[in-house]
C-alpha cells in the first residue's frame, strides 16, 4: 500500500491480486446476493483508490480493507432495507470447486451453511465474517463495529453457537475436521 | 495478563484461546484447564466444529467483472500520486533556485564587473535618468517568471539589502565600491537580457507589463543615482541605492520637482530624510574626476529633456507619470525578467572596452565609447548605455560616431546633448 501511495503502478494490481477474492468472499458471505456482492466489491476497491492516500502505515491494511468492505456492506443493506417494496431476489451461489471430493461434500454444506449464516443477526453475522474470514482481532472488530469488545465477543459465541446448532440441525457433521486454533 | 482461573474461565478467554488471540502465557494457563474440564474442552471443540465446517466451503471465486476497469482506475491514481510527488519536488527545487537566485542577486560579488562610468561621482537628475530607462521597453514573454520571482525577491530584497549595502560601506573606501550591492546584481541582471529595446513614447499608456519593466527600470537607475548623488557629496546614497521602495520614493519627487525647473543636473534630488540618515559619508577624493565629469555633461542635458517631456506629461493630465506611479507596485519584476538572460560574450567585452578606455585616447576612444555604447543598448543597460552615447557626442561632436551615438540614446527616448548645445 505504501508503494502505490508513492505511485508504484504495480502495486495496486498486487494488492488486487492478492485480498480481491477474500474481500468477495466476505461480502458475498454477508449480502448473500452475488449481483450486489460484485457491486460492493467493485466498491470496495474504488474507495480503496480513492483514500489511498488516507491510509496510514499505523493501520493494518487488512483491517483498513475489511472496514471499507464492511461499510459498503453495511450501506448496501440500509439501500436494500429502503426497498423494502420491492422482493429481493437472490442469486443463489455457485458452488464451483475443482476437487471432485471436496465438491461434492462443498455442494451439500454450502446451501446449509449459508443459510445458517444468512439467518444469523446482522451484528452477529457481521462479527463471525470479520473475525472468520477477515481474519480481524476482536478488539480491531470493536473499533471497527464501535461495539466493546465484550460485546463483540459475545456476538461471536452467539453466532458459532447459532451456526453449529443449524449445521447439527441440517446432520452435518464437522467434527472430524475440528482443530483448536 | 490476567492470572488463570482454577475454576472454569470466562467463554470470552475461551474464544480468544481458540482463535489465538490469548497470550502465551494465558495460553498456557488455559490449555492445561482444559486439558482436565470436559466441559470447556466441549465448548472449545463446538468451535472447532464450526470453523471447520466453514472452511471446507471453498470460498467463491471473485468475479472478473469490474476487474480491468478497476485496475486502469488505480493505475491512473498512481499516476497522479507520482505527478503529485513530482509537482512537490519540482515546487521545492524551484523555491530553492529562486531564493538562491534572490541571495545571489542581494549578496556584493567582487567579482562582478564595474563600469567606469557607472562610477560617475557626478549629481545627475534622478528622474531624468530613470525617465530615461523607463521608456525602455521590458522584455516580452518571461512574464510568467517575474510573478514567480518577484515575490521572494521583493520581499528579500527589502531586507537583505540594506544589509549587504551597510556592510559594504563600511568596509569600502570608494563611493563606486558603495554603489556595487545596489547597482552591480541589476546590471548583470540587466545585461543578461537580449530583448530588442524598441522605444517607448512617454505619452502612450503602457501596458501593465510595460509599467512593470519601466518602474524596475527606475528602480534600477534611481538606485545607481542615488549612490552617484551621494558622491557628490550632496546626500549619502549608497545605503539607498538599492531600496526599490526608496529609490522609487525619490523618482515621484523628483519628477515634480522636475516640472518648471531649467534642469534636474543643477540640483541634485534629494533622498528622504530617512535615507539620508543612513547613507554614510562619500570620501571626495577617491572619484575618477574624468568620469565624474564626463556623466555630469552627459546627465545635464538628459535632465532637461526629460524635464521638458514630464511637463508635456503633467499638461496632458499626468498620463505618463500614472503609469509610472502603478508600476512603482511591480518594480522587482523587471529585474526578474532580466535574470537568467543575456550575453556573457558582450558582458566580456564591456570589460575589455572599459579597461582599454582608461588609457585609449582620439580615434580609438572614440570607437570603443560608441561601442560600449551600442553593447550596453543592446543588452538594455539604460543608464548605462545614456551615459555612454553621451559621453561619444560631448567628446567627438560632429563625427558619425556622434551621430549614431545619439540614434542610440533615442533609442532610450532620451536625447542625449546635441553636438551643438555646448
Amino acid at each position: 500500500m505504501r508503494r502505490f501511495q508513492r505511485g508504484d503502478a504495480r502495486a495496486f494490481p498486487e494488492l488486487v491480486r492478492r485480498h480481491r477474492a477474500a474481500v468477495f468472499a466476505f461480502v458475498l458471505r454477508w449480502t448473500q446476493d452475488r449481483a450486489r456482492a460484485e457491486d460492493i466489491l467493485q466498491e470496495t476497491w474504488l474507495k480503496v483508490v480513492r483514500a489511498s492516500s488516507d491510509w496510514s502505515p499505523r493501520a493494518r491494511f487488512t483491517t483498513w480493507l475489511y472496514t471499507i468492505a464492511r461499510n459498503a456492506c453495511v450501506d448496501g443493506a440500509r439501500r436494500e432495507r429502503a426497498r423494502a417494496a420491492e422482493p429481493l431476489v437472490t442469486e443463489p451461489v455457485s458452488t464451483e470447486a475443482h476437487d471432485p471430493e471436496r465438491a461434492a461434500a462443498a455442494s451439500e454444506l454450502r446451501p446449509v451453511l449459508e443459510a445458517a449464516i444468512a439467518a444469523l443477526p446482522d451484528a452477529q453475522r457481521e462479527v463471525f465474517l470479520l473475525r472468520e474470514m477477515a481474519g480481524i482481532p476482536f478488539h480491531e472488530i470493536a473499533r471497527m463495529t464501535g461495539a466493546p469488545e465484550p460485546t463483540v465477543k459475545s456476538r461471536m459465541r452467539y453466532a458459532l453457537e447459532a451456526l453449529r446448532t443449524r449445521l447439527t440441525a441440517a446432520g452435518i457433521d464437522a467434527s472430524a475436521g475440528g482443530q483448536v486454533a | 495478563m490476567r492470572p488463570p482461573v482454577p475454576m472454569h474461565p470466562d467463554d470470552d478467554r475461551l474464544l480468544e484461546l481458540a482463535y489465538g488471540e490469548a497470550s502465551t502465557a494465558e495460553a498456557r494457563a488455559l490449555r492445561q484447564h482444559v486439558d482436565g474440564c470436559a466441559r470447556c474442552r466441549h465448548v472449545l471443540e463446538d468451535i472447532a466444529e464450526v470453523r471447520s465446517a466453514f472452511r471446507s466451503v471453498p470460498a467463491e471465486p471473485a468475479p472478473e467483472r469490474g476487474l480491468e476497469s478497476l485496475l486502469a482506475y488505480g493505475e491512473q491514481a498512481a499516476a497522479r500520486a507520482r505527478s503529485r510527488r513530482g509537482g512537490l519536488r519540482v515546487l521545492a527545487l524551484l523555491s530553492a533556485a529562486t531564493a538562491f537566485a534572490v541571495v545571489w542577486l542581494v549578496l556584493p560579488s567582487p567579482q562582478r564587473p564595474s563600469d567606469g562610468l557607472a562610477r560617475a561621482p557626478a549629481t545627475p537628475p534622478t528622474d531624468a535618468l530613470a525617465q530615461a530607462e523607463v521608456r525602455a521597453p521590458p522584455a516580452q514573454g518571461d512574464r510568467g517568471r517575474d510573478e514567480v520571482d518577484d515575490r521572494a525577491k521583493d520581499s528579500k530584497e527589502k531586507e537583505a539589502l540594506p544589509e549587504a549595502k551597510s556592510e559594504r560601506s563600511r568596509n569600502e573606501q570608494t563611493v563606486a565600491e558603495r554603489r556595487r550591492p545596489a547597482e552591480f546584481p541589476k546590471q548583470k541582471a540587466l545585461s543578461k537580457l537580449d530583448a530588442p529595446a524598441e522605444p517607448l513614447k512617454l505619452s502612450r499608456a503602457p501596458s501593465d507589463g510595460e509599467a512593470a519593466g519601466r518602474a524596475a527600470a527606475a528602480t534600477d537607475l534611481s538606485g545607481a543615482l542615488g549612490s552617484a548623488t551621494a558622491s557628490g557629496g550632496k546626500v549619502g546614497g549608497a545605503g539607498t541605492a538599492g531600496s526599490p521602495s526608496v529609490a522609487m520614493k525619490k523618482r515621484s519627487a523628483g519628477t515634480r520637482a522636475d516640472e518648471g525647473t531649467t534642469g534636474a543636473a543643477a540640483r541634485p534630488v534629494s533622498p528622504p530624510a530617512s535615507v539620508v540618515a543612513q547613507a554614510p559619508p562619500a570620501p571626495a577624493g577617491a572619484l575618477d574626476a574624468r568620469t565624474a565629469e564626463v556623466a555630469k555633461i552627459a546627465a545635464a542635458p538628459m535632465a532637461d529633456a526629460v524635464a521638458s517631456e514630464d511637463k508635456t506629461a503633467s499638461a496632458s493630465g499626468g498620463a505618463a507619470s500614472a503609469p509610472a506611479r502603478n508600476a512603482a507596485k511591480a518594480a522587482p519584476t523587471m529585474q526578474a525578467m532580466r535574470m537568467g538572460a543575456g550575453s556573457p560574450e558582450k558582458q566580456a567585452r564591456l570589460g575589455e572596452i572599459r579597461k582599454e578606455l582608461e588609457t585609449a585616447t582620439g580615434d580609438r576612444r572614440k570607437a570603443l565609447l560608441l561601442e560600449k555604447c551600442e553593447i550596453e543598448a543592446s543588452l538594455q543597460l539604460g543608464p548605462d548605455a545614456v551615459l555612454t552615447c553621451s559621453m561619444v557626442t560631448r567628446e567627438f561632436p560632429g563625427t558619425p560616431e556622434a551621430k549614431r551615438a545619439g540614434e542610440l540614446a533615442r533609442g532610450f527616448s532620451v536625447q542625449p546633448p546635441a553636438q551643438d548645445e555646448r
